[in-house]
């Protein structure tokens, strides 16, 4: 068991002490590796223990979590006992979460650093960079198809690129979070490619099938993640002549976490990350990380074991590193993600709050409180040392994710009030304000989610096309009120990059041959700086939306 | 927090290191402005002065008529 408190104290005796220990540089490695090894042992040994190679695995997992210590830069070490002093440091109000995409935002890793200035107007201070690692250009999806998990897109930059803005970061008190993929590589990663060339380790290292019996048994239980797009969970791959799992689209294989050897590649390049100095790890999709035939293949408990096991290895070597699960599911599912309780399984410090989320939006279209009450009841008491990230609008799609029993308290007929939610949205419904874009309909069963900018959807974009100026400012005051909300929720809020200015809808994706069938990107536009510098004039609707965001969030702090 | 009127949504938010303190949220999703009867939450110990400070704007504002007038589409952040 690996508890922080008497870690820290424990860490102090030692400290005094001390005398002549000869390599006292991993001393605290040592303490924190004893302290935690049943644990990770426990936890190997449940996921691991009927492999074959299980005692060579194990030590190949000590030995990766060691070498990961010995590369740790003695500044992040410091960094990681301070922080773990004050072991309740992320859950401080003065954190302020950003995300943006690298690219649209300004270019390239550089250009994100000469907008730090814009960020700190703002007040943000925790910024989420989307994932830059190299992918193949054009089958990307928005950089969740990693080719290289060790190397940086090169359209954005370098190592040494991120090494400059981590230290720029630092100096501004700012946090850094990027994502790591865990669930799924490129079809042109390195492990793919060998996998295809006939390489039965790597073939070990996904899901891959002689023949449809078992992927037609995983089909009859698991649902579609992009129906239109890519619908089915299992891809033919001529060069290999076989079947392999691709749940999200199909040029991304899922990683097969019933091998071991996926788990210890998968930490490593986690260390490595934390070594170069980012402070939260973005883990996305781990609900989907384990598979199992006659199950949706989400939320299975040993995804969590992967998880808590995957924290407990990174508290030993990086224990100034926070995860982010990026799992977007029910509530009592997402509460799992933080962990069964405090001392026995930690996983993820904090996660996304999807459910206020979503619950906020219903809000804004019905004009009512009624399903937000009910849904926010049901958010379960989350535990001590975790916090939620409460967000308005993000880079995905709005999922309606709401119980269906909230729906009937509320008073509404469940397919009926996600069906007015859709069209109010899309701007179907009469007299809706709001310009999204459906995404993900589902033919099959229905279903489908939102997309579009903030401002599109909360009315400004008709506002500006009608040239009502009553209907500007109800807009203006939607963002606001929205805002005003996450704000003052408990966790951290995170704050989309261009919805500070109002940024619209941005239609030009249509036009980009590898964007235009996933309407997500209707709000992952150019950032605007000339829209940014906007906000200095006074009675713009920048500078009414950007004042009344950075006036809230200094209260907030 | 359960109000009766149900275009407003209303929640407390209290400091976890400081118990004492906290803030009575107040928002609006009508697009008219809506009364919060405040009589309920005075039972529940919020609104025990007439006069409430809004953190968000600075502003104070006196309680009238045990009602409280929340904006279209606005909000407080109340030190009650």
């Amino acid at each position: 068991m690996y508890e922080q408190v008497s870690h820290s104290m424990l860490n102090e005796i030692l400290i005094a002490l001390e005398h002549d220990i000869k390599d006292k540089n991993l001393q605290h490695y040592y303490i924190r590796l004893g302290a935690n090894f049943y644990a990770i042992y426990s936890l190997f040994h449940q996921l691991y223990g009927q492999h074959p190679n299980f005692k060579s695995q194990l030590h190949q997992l000590v030995k990766t979590m060691t070498h990961a210590y010995i590369e740790r830069p003695q500044s992040l070490r410091k960094m990681d006992m301070l922080r773990e002093q004050d072991h309740n440091w992320f859950l401080s109000q003065k954190w302020v979460a950003y995300a943006l995409y690298c690219k649209e935002f300004a270019g390239d890793l550089k250009g994100v650093q000469q907008h730090l200035g814009y960020m700190q107007d703002l007040g943000v201070n925790m910024l989420h960079i989307m994932p830059i690692l190299d992918c193949p250009k054009g089958k990307s999806d928005g950089g969740y198809a990693v080719r290289d998990f060790r190397n940086i897109n090169p359209e954005v930059g370098t190592l040494e690129d991120l090494a400059a803005l981590v230290k720029n970061l630092k100096k501004r008190d700012m946090l850094l979070t990027l994502d790591v993929v865990m669930n799924h590589t490129s079809d042109e990663h390195e492990w793919a490619i060998k996998a295809r060339s006939g390489d039965r380790n790597y073939q070990d290292y996904y899901h891959v099938f002689d023949d449809r019996e078992i992927p037609d048994m995983y089909e009859e239980t698991m649902p579609e993640i992009f129906p239109e797009i890519s619908p089915g969970n299992f891809t033919w791959d001529a060069q290999m002549n076989k079947w392999v799992m691709t749940v999200f689209n199909d040029y991304q294989w899922d990683l097969n976490y019933k091998n071991p050897a996926v788990f210890i590649e998968m930490l490593d390049i986690i260390l490595f990350w934390a070594n170069l100095g980012v402070d939260v790890l973005r883990l996305d999709a781990v609900a989907f990380l384990w598979k199992k035939i006659g199950s949706t293949c989400q939320n299975e408990r040993e995804a969590h074991l992967i998880l808590q096991l995957m924290k407990d290895c990174c508290q030993v070597t990086a224990p100034g590193v926070l995860f982010i699960a990026e799992a977007i599911v029910a509530p009592v599912e997402v509460i799992k993600y933080f962990g069964e309780d405090a001392i026995n399984a930690k996983e993820c410090e904090i996660a996304y709050n999807a459910t206020f989320m979503a619950l906020l939006w219903d809000a804004v279209a019905t004009k009512k409180s009624t399903l937000l009450n009910f849904g926010i009841q049901s958010i379960p008491n989350k535990l001590e040392r975790a916090t939620w990230l409460n967000y308005v609008r993000c880079h995905d799609d709005i999922g309606l994710g709401f119980d269906d029993q909230d729906i009937y308290r509320a008073g509404y007929n469940p397919k009926l009030h996600r069906n007015f939610l859709l069209e109010y949205y899309t701007g179907q419904h009469q007299g809706s304000p709001a310009r999204g874009v459906a995404f993900g309909s589902n033919k099959k069963n229905g279903d489908a989610r939102i997309a579009g900018s903030l401002a599109s959807l909360a009315g400004l974009e008709s506002a500006l096309e009608a040239n009502d100026a009553y209907a500007v400012d109800e807009a203006i005051n939607t963002i606001l009120l929205l805002h005003a909300m996450i704000l003052a929720f408990g966790g951290i809020p995170l704050i989309y990059y261009g919805d500070a200015v109002g940024t619209l809808n941005d239609v030009s994706y249509l036009l980009d041959e590898h964007k235009k069938n996933d309407s997500r990107w209707v709000h992952r536009p150019k950032m605007d700086w000339q829209k940014a510098e906007q906000r200095s004039v006074h009675g713009s609707i920048e500078y009414r939306i950007f004042k009344g965001l950075k006036k809230m969030i200094s209260v907030r702090k | 927090m359960e109000v009766e009127n149900p275009h407003l949504f209303v929640f407390a938010r209290f400091d976890h290191l400081n118990t004492h303190s906290r803030v009575l949220v107040v928002a609006n999703f009508d697009h008219q402005p809506q009364a919060l009867h405040v009589e309920a939450l005075r039972k529940k110990g919020y609104f025990a002065h007439p006069m409430v400070k809004d953190l968000h704007t600075g502003d104070t504002i006196e309680i009238a008529d045990m009602q409280l007038t929340v904006p279209a589409r606005g909000f407080f952040w109340l030190q009650t």
